[in-house]
C-alpha cells in the first residue's frame, strides 16, 4: 500500500476525504497474518504422522494384530466425524464455511481413515468378496457424500479422483501428465465419457445452485480428461487420426463458449493449447506422410511458424475480449 | 535506463493500487474511475493466462524461425554456426526493443519470451565461438547480460540470475587462488550475501527504484537462502570433500567442521525471531523452510531415531505447535491474527490447495494399503489405474 501515492491522489481531488481515512486505516491496522503458515505447518505434520504410522504399522503388523490396529483405526475414524459432526454449521446448498482450519483437515483425516478401514476390511477379510468394483464403489459414494455434507474441496477432489480410479482410470494431477495409462482403446472412452460426466454436473450445480462453489473443480477436472482423452484417440487411432478433429473442434467450442461466458482467461489457454496440439499433431502426420525429404522439414516449420503468430493474434484478441469481465 | 515508458509505468501502477483498494473497499468506483481516466493504462499488459500463453508461442515462433534459418544457411563449422545465432539474438532484441517502443509492451509474456530468447543465444553464440570457455569466464559473461538486461528490463528473473552468477564470480574466481581461499570460501559467501541483503533491504523501498521493486524483493530472498545454504553444515562437508579431494568417510568431518553447525542451528531460528519482530513475511517464511533444512542436516549425520517413529513424532509435534499458536491468536495479539488474510491474489490458492492435497493423499491411501498387506496381485498405487484392483 502506497500512502504517499493515494495522499497525493487526495490532494489531486481525485479521492475523496472519507476514503483517505479509510486507506490509512487500514495501512496502520493491517494485521500480519500467519494463516497460511499455520495451514502449511498442520498440513506438513498430519502427511509426516500418516506417514510415520504406516511406515510402522507394516513394520509391526505381526505384534500387533490386525483386530487391534482395525479397532484403532475404526475409533480414529469415528473420532474425527464425530468431531466434524458436532462443528459443522448447518447444511444449505450454497457455500458453507469451515469452522475453523482444523475442521477442514480433521475431515480430511477422517475420510482417509475411513477408506483405509473399508480397504482394510476388504484386503483381509475379503468382505466384499469377488466384487472388486464395489471396493472401489462405497468409498466414492462416501466421499461425495462427505464432500457435500461437510463442504470440502479437498474431499470433493478426492471424490472426483476415486470415481476415476472406480472407472479405470488415473486422474490425479500428476498421473495424467504420464499418460501412459491411455494406451488402450477402452480408457480412452471411458475419458470421454466422464469428463462429459463432469462437465454435466458442473453445469447442473450452476443450473440448481447446488453447492455452485464445487462448479470450477468440476469443469477443471472434466475439461483436462476431455482434451487428453480426445488427444490420446488422436495418437493411438492410426487409421483414422484426422477424425478425431471433430469431437476435439467440438469441446474446444464449448469451452471457448465457457470461457466466454465465464471470464475466465485459464480456460481460454488451456482450449488455446490443447486445441493448438491437436491441430499441430495432424497437420505434421500430413507433412511427413505426404512430404518425402527435406522439404518436410521446411514445410513443418513454416507451418510452426505462421500457425503460431496466428495463435498469438488470437490470444491478444481473445484478451480484450475477456477482459471486460476479470476472472480466473 | 529502463527501456519501458516511466509514464506508462507509473500509470500502470497507480491503477493497480486503485484497483487493491476498490477490491477492499477503500475507495468507491467512481473514484477507481476517476483515478483510470486521469491516469490512462496505455501499456499492453495481458492476464496471466494469456501471457503464459503468449510466452510459450512467442518461444516456438522464434525456434522455429532460427531453425529455418539454421536450414537455409547450411552453416558447416561451429564459428560460422556461431556468427548466426549471434546475428539472430541481435535481431530479437532488435524486435524486442520495437515492441516496447511502439506496442507498449509490458510483462506481456511475448517481451519476457524475447528477453530470455535473446539472451540464451547470446550465450551460445559465445559459447561456440570459444569452446573452451571456463566457469569463471561463462560468471562473468551472464553477470554481465543479466545485470544489462535487469536494468533496461526490470525482469525479476534476470535480477535473481545476475545475483548468482554474481556469486558464481566469486567462486570460480577464488577457487583456484588455493587451499586458504576454499577455506574461507563460505564465510565470504555469507558476507557477500548478507551485505546484499542489507542493501536491498536499505534500498528497496526507495522511490526512484520503484520500478524494480519485485526485483529486489527476489533478491533479497535469494540472498538469505545462500547465506544459509553457505554456512550449513551438510553443504560445506559435501562441497569441501569433491573440492579437496578428501575422500571423507562417513563419520569423518572437514577439520574446524564443528563451526557450521553454529550457522546451521542457529541462524533459522535467528530468521524467525526477526521475522516476527520486525513482521517481516519474508525473514519468517525463510527461517520456518530451513527448520526443516536442519532437521534433514543433524539427521543425515546422526541417527537419532528410526524413520518412521521420527516421522510420527515430528507430525505431532507439528499438529500441536500448529493448533497452540492458532488458540493463542484468536483473539489476535501483538499484531497477528491466524485469520485469513483478505487478498484478491490469495484467492486461487484454495483451489490449488484442493489439488495438493489430492495428490499427496490419494496415492497415499491405496499405496498405504500396498505396502500394509503385502499385495500380491494387483496394483493399487498411481490411483488404482488399472481395471483389474
Amino acid at each position: 500500500m502506497n500512502i504517499p501515492l493515494f495522499e497525493q491522489l487526495h490532494q489531486e481531488g481525485l479521492i475523496s476525504d472519507s476514503s483517505i481515512q479509510k486507506v490509512k486505516q487500514k495501512a496502520n491496522s493491517s494485521l500480519f497474518s500467519v494463516h497460511w503458515e499455520l495451514k502449511t505447518i498442520l498440513y506438513l505434520g498430519i502427511l509426516l504422522l500418516t506417514g510415520g504410522l504406516g511406515i510402522l504399522i507394516y513394520k509391526n503388523i505381526d505384534t500387533i494384530g490386525h483386530q487391534a490396529i482395525l479397532a484403532a483405526i475404526g475409533l480414529l475414524c469415528a473420532g474425527c466425524f464425530v468431531y466434524c459432526e458436532r462443528k459443522k454449521l448447518p447444511f444449505a446448498t450454497t457455500k458453507v464455511p469451515a469452522p475453523n482450519s482444523f475442521f477442514d483437515y480433521i475431515l480430511l483425516l477422517g475420510c482417509l481413515t475411513l477408506i483405509t478401514f473399508i480397504t482394510y476390511l476388504q484386503v483381509q477379510y475379503t468382505a466384499f468378496g469377488n466384487a472388486y468394483g464395489l471396493a472401489t464403489f462405497i468409498p466414492m459414494v462416501i466421499l461425495f457424500f462427505c464432500t457435500y455434507y461437510f463442504d470440502h474441496l479437498g474431499i470433493l477432489s478426492m471424490a472426483i479422483a476415486n470415481l476415476g480410479a472406480w472407472m479405470g482410470i488415473a486422474i490425479t494431477p500428476l498421473s495424467i501428465f504420464k499418460a501412459s495409462n491411455f494406451a488402450d482403446a477402452e480408457i480412452i472412452f471411458a475419458g470421454l465419457l466422464l469428463g462429459v460426466v463432469l462437465n454435466v454436473i458442473a453445469w447442473g450445480s450452476k443450473q440448481r445452485n447446488i453447492k455452485a462453489h464445487f462448479g470450477f473443480t468440476y469443469t477443471n477436472f472434466g475439461m483436462n480428461i476431455l482434451f487428453i482423452a480426445c488427444l490420446a484417440g488422436m495418437f493411438y487411432f492410426d487409421n483414422f487420426y484426422p477424425l478425431w478433429l471433430l469431437p476435439l473442434a467440438g469441446i474446444v467450442f464449448y469451452f471457448y463458449k465457457k470461457s466466454l461466458a465465464t471470464a475466465s482467461f485459464y480456460f481460454m489457454l488451456m482450449l488455446t493449447l490443447y486445441g493448438y496440439t491437436g491441430i499441430s499433431y495432424v497437420m505434421i502426420r500430413l507433412i511427413i506422410d505426404g512430404v518425402k525429404d527435406l522439404g518436410a522439414v521446411y514445410l513443418a516449420l513454416m507451418y510452426f511458424i505462421s500457425s503460431g503468430i496466428g495463435m498469438v493474434v488470437f490470444l491478444i484478441k481473445m484478451n480484450k475480449k475477456l477482459k471486460i469481465n476479470d476472472s480466473i | 535506463m529502463i527501456a519501458y515508458n516511466h509514464k506508462s509505468l507509473d500509470h500502470f501502477l497507480m491503477n493497480e493500487e486503485a484497483k487493491f483498494a476498490l477490491h477492499h473497499n477503500l475507495i468507491s468506483k467512481e473514484e477507481a474511475d476517476g483515478i483510470e481516466k486521469k491516469y490512462p493504462v496505455n501499456v499492453y499488459s495481458p492476464n496471466l493466462f494469456i501471457r503464459i500463453g503468449l510466452f510459450l508461442l512467442t518461444a516456438v515462433i522464434v525456434l522455429m524461425v532460427f531453425g529455418l534459418f539454421c536450414l537455409m544457411t547450411l552453416a558447416g563449422s561451429e564459428t560460422k554456426f556461431g556468427i548466426l545465432t549471434l546475428v539472430f539474438s541481435l535481431l530479437i532484441y532488435a524486435a524486442l526493443e520495437y515492441l516496447i517502443r511502439n506496442k507498449n509492451h509490458y510483462r506481456s509474456g511475448i517481451d519476457d519470451a524475447l528477453i530470455w530468447l535473446s539472451m540464451g543465444y547470446v550465450v551460445s553464440a559465445v559459447n561456440l565461438l570459444f569452446p573452451s570457455i571456463s566457469f569463471f569466464e561463462q560468471s562473468v559473461l551472464i553477470f554481465i547480460l543479466a545485470s544489462y538486461f535487469v536494468l533496461r528490463f526490470g525482469n525479476i528473473l534476470m535480477g535473481g540470475l545476475a545475483f548468482i552468477s554474481f556469486l558464481g564470480i566469486v567462486f570460480y574466481g577464488l577457487i583456484p587462488l588455493g587451499a586458504m581461499a576454499k577455506t574461507a570460501m563460505p564465510f565470504l559467501l555469507m558476507v557477500i550475501s548478507f551485505f546484499v541483503y542489507w542493501v536491498m533491504r536499505k534500498h528497496g523501498n526507495n522511490n526512484r527504484l520503484r520500478h524494480y521493486k519485485t526485483c529486489c524483493t527476489l533478491i533479497e530472498i535469494l540472498a538469505l537462502i545462500i547465506l544459509y545454504v553457505a554456512g550449513n553444515y551438510f553443504v560445506v562437508r559435501e562441497v569441501s570433500n569433491s573440492l579437496f579431494d578428501l575422500y571423507l568417510k562417513e563419520g569423518e568431518s572437514i577439520p574446524g567442521g564443528w563451526i557450521f553447525w553454529i550457522p546451521t542451528i542457529l541462524l533459522p531460528l535467528v530468521y524467525i525471531f526477526r521475522g516476527i519482530q520486525k513482521r517481516d513475511v519474508i525473514l519468517l517464511r525463510t527461517g520456518l523452510i530451513f527448520i526443516a533444512a536442519i532437521v534433514f542436516t543433524i539427521r543425515y549425520y546422526h541417527h537419532i531415531a528410526p524413520l518412521e517413529i521420527a516421522m510420527s513424532i515430528g507430525g505431532i509435534i507439528m499438529i500441536i505447535i500448529s493448533y497452540f499458536i492458532t488458540k493463542y491468536l484468536t483473539p489476535p495479539k501483538y499484531g497477528f491474527t491466524h485469520a485469513e488474510p483478505n487478498d484478491p491474489k490469495v484467492a486461487g490458492l484454495l483451489q490449488l490447495e484442493s489439488l495438493v492435497v489430492t495428490q499427496t493423499f490419494h496415492q497415499t491411501a491405496p499405496a498405504e494399503a500396498d505396502k500394509q498387506f503385502d499385495f500380491g496381485d494387483g496394483s493399487g498405487g498411481g490411483g488404482g489405474a488399472t481395471g483389474g484392483y
